[in-house]
């Protein structure tokens, strides 16, 4: 399976997800209107990587916006529904502007979320009952110095790009190599062994299936 | 900042200009992938505008009477093995719109969002 294959059903299934329980025409009318789209995308720039991540990117930026019009769709009138609109609403804002300036763009979107995560992890300190409050204030403080450091080297870039380059280098790597590590390993991990137990279960089956076609040794087993 | 109702926001803005000036295919009619690459194409935005983006837009607009749609007949699309295609269109409501938008631009007048 090539990349925006995989990028095209990730989309699906994420369409799938947040359009369940509407009405049914609602419903079928943005899955039908997200698969035409993914189609058509494919159709006119073809299966490349550079299709793929340009999918990937388009779903990660609508994501804000896909939940509010969910929330819209459902009618939901309860405080949180709307306090969650309202903050959607934001993220949504803030996809539209990354959309209209590309790789910078995205790139200041990353910083602002790193400085809001730092701010977040250190506003939420007196009330956090974990006892190791001193290096979650750290980590804090790390996440709004790396967010600076990236946005820094976002601006720095077009007058000296080395400088800025390793500014948001600095300012993105050690997370990046964090999830690396306790994200994308354990899940690639996962994604071998059920791989691996897949494959070795078609063989015990095919073994299986070549001992019950012995009467017939002449015959291939498999065409 | 609250918008203004009736008021444009900005991409709104950019898919009425798109469609009309650029002619967006048979009989002015477009599909939401097309509107996305000509957006791009035309400057409008940098990258293919966001799924989520793009439909919550044309939803709204859809329903506030600047757009019209219609399903393409599915024979159509079987017959070029495709998904069927969302195909929408700018009504004279949305070209009344974007031209009181074009005329509070030039006036000086910030279309689309008021103070809270």
């Amino acid at each position: 399976m090539n990349a925006s294959r995989s990028v095209t059903s990730a989309v699906l299934a994420w369409t799938w997800f947040y359009t369940r329980g509407l009405n049914e025409a609602v419903r079928d009318a943005r899955r039908d209107e997200i698969a035409s789209d993914l189609f058509e995308q494919r159709a006119a720039e073809g299966d490349g990587r550079a299709v793929a991540a340009s999918m990937a990117l388009r779903w990660a930026l609508g994501v804000p916006a896909d939940l509010a019009w969910r929330i819209e769709e459902s009618g939901a009138q309860t405080a949180p529904g709307r306090m969650a609109a309202a903050v959607l609403a934001r993220g949504e804002a803030a996809g539209r502007w990354a959309s209209r300036r590309g790789l910078p763009g995205l790139t200041m979107v990353l910083a602002a979320l790193y400085g809001l995560g730092g701010a977040l992890v250190i506003i939420t300190l007196p009330v956090n009952n974990n006892p190791e409050r001193g290096g979650l204030a750290v980590f804090g403080a790390w996440l709004i110095v790396a967010g600076a450091l990236i946005a820094w080297g976002a601006r720095l870039v077009a007058g000296r790009p080395w400088a800025g380059m390793l500014a948001v280098f600095a300012g993105a790597a050690p997370l990046a190599i964090l999830l690396v590590v306790t994200v994308i390993v354990p899940v690639a991990t996962l994604v071998v062994l059920s791989h691996t137990v897949a494959r070795a279960r078609r063989v015990w089956r095919d073994r299986r299936h070549g001992g019950f076609a012995a009467p017939f040794p002449d015959l291939p087993s498999h065409p | 900042m609250r918008r203004k109702p009736g008021a444009l926001l900005p991409l709104e803005v950019a898919i009425l200009r798109t469609a009309l000036t650029l002619g967006a295919g048979d009989e002015g009619e477009f599909h939401g992938y097309q509107i996305a690459s000509q957006l791009r194409d035309g400057g409008e935005s940098r990258t293919l505008t966001a799924h989520g983006t793009l439909y919550k837009a044309l939803t709204r607009m859809r329903k506030a009477g600047l757009l019209s749609d219609r399903w393409e007949d599915p024979d159509t699309a079987a017959a070029e093995e495709r998904p069927r295609r969302r195909l929408y269109s700018v009504t004279a409501q949305g070209v009344a719109a974007l031209r009181a938008s074009e005329r509070d631009q030039a006036t000086g007048f910030a279309p689309g969002v008021q103070p809270a």
